[in-house]
């Protein structure tokens, strides 16, 4: 695996690893025992755990984008024997 | 209480159980060999794949069991897959998906056990994984059926084992004629029949329920609990909510089913394409279908303890005419056959290649092989309906269990895939002290799991045991570690 690849790897396994570990810490907005209501009554942790999806989504198209343009991602990478 | 109304619950399922039955028969036509039988000759497309994804890791359980204790616990009971459910697919993409695209083309790998069978370079992790897979996925079989036979039976008043008896029927026919084909073809019809069934009864909550700020305020006046974390009856500390969390997406990479998924795509377009969909499918399907058994607790209050699981039919009933409701509770019914048929597939292939094939008979010809499979999945299918019909736990329970036993494979692949060391005694002994300590902590000694659930501390026990064992034994042949890394 050459250095280019193995940086294209290793930014986007830690884009994603962060966001993994980011929603499993207890930040109010996502966890919490107390009650706080944002919208008609709904809990916060709620719009806390839709943003997170949003963002993360995002990441996973530019993830798609990026990969497609590069070489190991083309068809000819997984030719069949 | 649901009211039973059998003649339009007899036309609407009816119907949809034919639509699976008549695809059942155009996949057989297409399943000539092997290869077709079980990946779709590795040409699925981003359509059929994402939905299918998305469809079999997402069960009946996710359209009774899990609303219903949404129901029981409130908001905190969304944990269960909310949070987590972007990761469900670009995780197992991530850590495993790309690298089992090339292997699977390249070395015409169809199940999980053909990669681990060649990268241990070992027949015996093939009857290992084989004989685990019949021991924790014909429960989980089992448990769709469950899902089945209690619908059929508060709909209609008929017996409960006819549900279970009619839905393991229909799968066994168009698993044993259309293979992966038929399990594929289906997902798709099924998995947009669950996101459509999601969206009418989340919208139909909400609007029974006068809108989110009448729904939340009667909510608080049951219980502020139901509001807040850990939910009501403490039924989500933190330890569990990031346990669901990594449950649902980090050990989803040991489930057979959703492992070979990926040796059936086309190519990496298709797989992010997949991962795109699925998790769009993923996210309205299951964030709307529990959020409406929260809002359940607003608009059908005091449901019965032993009837909460079926607060989903009850929404669709209340709120719509006995034909439309019956058109979504097959969305249900969808969601557990979807399950069912791709573990069908797996573990017939579990019988028929790894087993028969691979061990007790090698000069077995495809097309032999092929013929077995079909007799086998009825087998099994008959089996899984037996299973269903003696119910020996909650849908939710076992599912949780299956779904642990099978999760500890984690380990061998991630490691087989990403450290040469990586050895057959290492793969072997991690998984059975694995699945030792998980069996301990889930029968007996609850407390060693620290609040989390059993299988990521019995994980993360057998991946030091695979460590230690690899490093203590013969590192793996050269040819062996030339065909799987760059």
């Amino acid at each position: 695996m050459n250095e280019d690849r193995k940086r294209f790897e290793r930014k986007w396994f830690g884009i994603f690893i962060f966001l993994y570990v980011l929603i499993m810490i207890p930040f109010p907005f996502f966890y919490t025992k107390e009650y706080i209501p944002l919208v008609s009554g709904i809990p916060m942790f709620i719009f806390g755990w839709f943003v997170h999806t949003a963002v993360t989504f995002l990441f996973i198209y530019l993830f798609y984008k990026e990969s497609m343009k590069r070489p190991e991602f083309q068809d000819s990478a997984v030719e069949e024997d | 209480m649901v009211t039973p109304t059998p003649i339009p619950f007899f036309i609407m399922v009816g119907l949809y159980l034919l639509s699976m039955a008549v695809i059942g028969i155009y996949a057989a036509k297409k399943t000539t060999n092997l290869r077709e039988f079980f990946v779709m000759n590795a040409k699925a497309g981003a359509i059929l794949s994402g939905l299918a994804y998305f469809s079999t890791q997402y069960s009946m359980s996710t359209f009774m069991g899990v609303p219903g204790t949404c129901y029981k616990v409130g908001y905190a009971g969304l944990a269960v897959s909310v949070p987590g459910l972007v990761f469900s697919m670009i995780i197992p993409a991530l850590f495993v998906g790309r690298k089992l695209i090339a292997l699977g083309k390249k070395h015409k790998f169809l199940t999980m056990a053909d990669y681990l069978g060649d990268r241990y370079d070992s027949q015996g992790i093939r009857v290992l994984l084989a004989l685990m897979m019949l021991f924790f996925l014909i429960p989980l079989m089992g448990a769709q059926t469950i899902g089945a036979g209690v619908i059929v039976n508060v709909f209609t008043g008929l017996p409960y084992w006819v549900g279970v008896v009619a839905m393991g029927v229909i799968v066994i026919f168009y698993c044993m004629s259309g293979g992966i084909r038929g399990a594929i073809l289906t997902d798709a019809v099924q998995g947009t029949l669950m996101v459509g069934t999601a969206i009418v009864t989340f919208i139909l909550s909400v609007a029974m329920g006068g809108g989110f700020s009448a729904i939340n305020a009667k909510i608080a006046s049951v219980s502020p609990e139901l509001l807040t974390f850990p939910g009501k009856g403490n039924y989500m500390p933190w330890q569990n909510y990031v346990s669901q969390i990594v449950l649902w997406s980090f050990f989803t990479i040991g489930q057979p089913q959703l492992f070979t998924k990926f040796f059936a795509m086309k190519n990496y377009r298709v797989m992010f394409r997949a991962v795109i969909l699925g998790t769009l499918g993923m996210w309205f399907a299951a964030t709307l279908i529990e959020w409406s058994g929260v809002n359940a607790i607003a608009i059908l209050p005091n449901i019965d303890p032993k009837e909460i699981d079926r607060v989903v039919p009850m929404i669709l009933q209340r709120g719509l005419n006995p034909f439309l409701a019956s058109l979504f509770i097959s969305g249900i019914v969808a969601a557990g056959m979807s399950t069912i048929d791709s573990v069908l597939i797996m573990t017939t292939g579990a019988i028929s290649r790894d087993i028969y094939q691979k061990v007790l008979n090698t000069q077995a010809t495809d097309q032999q092989v092929m013929s077995i499979s079909r007799i086998v999945t009825v087998i099994i299918g008959i089996i899984v309906i037996i299973f269903g019909v003696y119910r020996p736990a909650t849908i939710f329970t076992i599912i949780l269990f299956a779904f642990g036993g099978m999760g500890l494979f984690v380990v061998p692949v991630l490691l087989g895939m990403y450290w040469k060391k990586a050895t057959l005694p290492g793969a072997i002994v991690s998984v059975v002290a694995g699945m030792i300590l998980m069996l301990l902590i889930q029968f007996k000694y609850k407390s060693w799991a620290l609040g989390f659930h059993p299988l990521i501390v019995s994980a993360l026990f057998a991946l030091i045991v695979m460590v230690v064992v690899s490093q203590l034994t013969k590192p793996p042949a050269e040819a062996v570690l030339a065909r799987h890394f760059d």
